[in-house]
């Protein structure tokens, strides 16, 4: 485990998630409370279902919860409306999806630059920071390709250095190696492992054992609540 | 709001190409219709302005309760008991005039109503308003001049006559012998001396209309109580009245025409607006990403809006573009209504207006989707729970 002296980046307090589907109501998070410490690599386990997704995305911004509070970076975002998550996300979330995300008309340069155009970088500063992330991930010789041109790895490796690229304090994966084989996922984690030894902290959904086993804690929740939080 | 998001919108309209271009042309055919009817209102205006300001200084005298030219009757002999009746300082002239609408239609096809204007050739001078003779004479003797006519510019070029000519009408054979032009509603008319306009129409020794000048307008309120108190059954308009009355026809056809033009623009703004709703409704996902990695809302409104103004504004310009073509080069210049021949001209100003109009309206069109979607959360696009 990393220096427990870093300070708290996350700290989710008693948080709930309600959605209505129909004239039901699923608690997909019921009351979860915990920490995360600035450079700690978290991974969420648990069945499908059990809210890992839910918990992330509401990490992120992508979400409020119905009850409860979240802090994030000093930022409370239980109260914030959807320009301020907007710009929260912009400048604190880097996000890499289990299907890549990648926007299928841009070129992998363009995708990667999206977050750097949003956060106001010049186009030659946007272009050499994108340049310089995709090198980084081993797609020096893919950056005019499309997504529909690269393997699941490359697509994911380009959603990497598109979280990374703006330079995040928080990097939230969601099943990054879920679409992948098991050589490239390892190489992926090895990625995100890399990134996380420079000071970002990732938290890391997976339903993979041998991938949580390399974290630094393991949250574990089922049915909406957690039922374990233990350092690997 | 970041310019730089601007090449997503080049991708997005290169990527449907099929799609943008039957928008485009869509959009194209609706401000080509617009172009042909804003044309033909914008020339009904100046028709009416300037016959209105052709009419000034005239009073015109009708049949009371039947304030129509077209059905209005007095005998003959009114033209002399106005000038006994009226003080002679106050006007330039008086004379009468019969006025009728003839069906000249060869078949049910091919529907053709002339307006059709006797003349009391010794004063209508006087008191008509001005024209200039372009080819040809005047009708000038009443008894000489018996079978002859003299045909507006419209006419002449809708049946390709000119003078020496023939043109038959209920059946009479007429020989042209001038052909005017005044760029007012006249320009559409025949005219023929009295005998033979009366004797055409069955009504012998009637007019439908007598046309006093006022030599002041000063003048007006004298002459108009003069003719009426001495005269019993007629009415008397000033040229205001009269313009009101006579454009009527011209007015509601005017007034349908811009009826017509909204609903094509407002077609125009439907199909702009489904076109972007299926776009953003492919692009959802798009969306959902630019909005998780940060892009702003305004920065996403902005990138469809540009589609939306594009498309718009290339409808626009191709719409111009037919237009010039379907006038100029297939000639489909000249629409007849209300018995007058309406010009339709592209101006440069109209084809300014009409691809404003059209990149307005795309992005009219393109606001209420884009709006509706740029303000949707990130994860109810993206839609994923886990």
């Amino acid at each position: 485990m990393k220096n427990a002296l870093n300070q708290t980046i996350i700290e989710a307090d008693a948080v709930w998630k309600v959605y209505q589907r129909g004239k039901t109501d699923v608690e997909a998070l019921r009351g979860v409370s915990f920490r995360v410490r600035e450079g700690e690599i978290v991974a969420i386990m648990g069945p499908s279902g059990c809210g890992k997704t839910t918990l992330l995305n509401i990490i992120g911004g992508l979400d409020k919860p119905t009850k409860g509070n979240i802090r994030v970076n000093d930022i409370e975002l239980s109260s914030l409306g959807e320009s301020k998550l907007t710009k929260f996300r912009r400048e604190n979330i880097g996000f890499v999806f289990q299907f890549y995300n990648l926007l299928p008309n841009l070129t992998a340069l363009e995708n990667v630059q999206l977050p750097l155009i949003a956060k106001g970088l010049s186009k030659k500063e946007r272009f050499e920071r994108a340049t310089e992330f995709l090198q980084a991930v081993g797609l020096s010789d893919r950056l005019y390709h499309k997504p529909g041109e690269l393997s699941g790895g490359e697509q994911q490796r380009v959603a990497i250095a598109r979280a990374i690229a703006v330079q995040p304090s928080i990097v939230l994966a969601d099943e990054p190696t879920g679409d992948l084989d098991t050589k490239t996922g390892e190489e992926i984690m090895e990625l995100l492992r890399q990134i996380n030894d420079q000071g970002q902290t990732i938290i890391v959904v997976t339903h993979d054992d041998m991938i949580a086993m390399t974290t630094d804690r393991i949250i574990k929740l089922r049915d909406g609540k957690i039922i374990e939080n233990s350092g690997s | 709001m970041k310019l730089g998001f601007l090449f997503i919108s080049i991708r997005d309209l290169k990527s449907k190409k099929l799609r943008n271009a039957i928008t485009v042309i869509g959009i194209a055919g609706i401000i080509v219709s617009y172009i042909v009817m804003i044309s033909a209102a914008n020339t009904m205006d100046a028709l009416v302005e300037q016959t209105s300001i052709a009419y000034d200084y005239r009073l015109f005298v009708m049949k009371r309760g039947k304030e129509d030219p077209t059905v209005s009757q007095m005998p003959e002999w009114y033209v002399k008991k106005i000038e006994r009746v009226v003080t002679p300082e106050y006007i330039d002239g008086v004379s009468g005039f019969l006025w009728w609408m003839v069906d000249n239609s060869t078949n049910d096809e091919d529907s053709e109503f002339l307006t059709m204007r006797g003349l009391q050739v010794d004063s209508y001078k006087q008191v008509i308003e001005k024209y200039e003779i372009i080819a040809g004479e005047e009708l000038s003797d009443a008894q000489k001049d018996r079978n002859y006519c003299m045909i507006g510019i419209n006419v002449a070029e809708k049946h390709g006559k000119t003078v020496g000519n023939t043109i038959v009408l209920k059946e009479h054979t007429f020989t042209i012998k001038g052909i005017f032009s005044a760029s007012t509603i006249i320009d559409s008319e025949i005219w023929l001396t009295m005998r033979d306009a009366q004797n055409l129409v069955g009504k012998l020794h009637k007019v439908s209309l007598i046309v006093v000048k006022v030599t002041d307008l000063d003048y007006v309120d004298d002459v108009r109580r003069q003719i009426e108190d001495n005269i019993r059954g007629v009415v008397v308009f000033e040229a205001d009245e009269y313009m009101e009355a006579n454009a009527e026809a011209l007015e509601s056809f005017r007034g349908v025409i811009l009826a017509v033009s909204m609903i094509a623009l407002a077609a125009a703004i439907l199909g702009m607006m489904n076109t972007m709703t299926m776009t953003l409704r492919e692009r959802r996902h798009d969306i959902g990403i630019m909005k998780s990695v940060g892009v702003s809302n305004k920065s996403i409104a902005l990138i469809y809006a540009v589609e939306a103004v594009f498309l718009g504004f290339l409808g626009g310009i191709v719409g111009v573009i037919l237009g010039f073509f379907m006038l100029n080069i297939f000639g489909v210049s000249n629409v007849e209504l209300a018995g007058y021949l309406i010009s339709i001209n592209l101006t440069y100003q109209l084809a300014f207006e009409s691809v404003i109009i059209s990149t307005i309206l795309g992005l009219i069109g393109g606001l209420y989707p884009i709006t509706k979607i740029s303000r949707k959360w990130a994860l109810d696009i993206l839609q994923k729970f886990g």
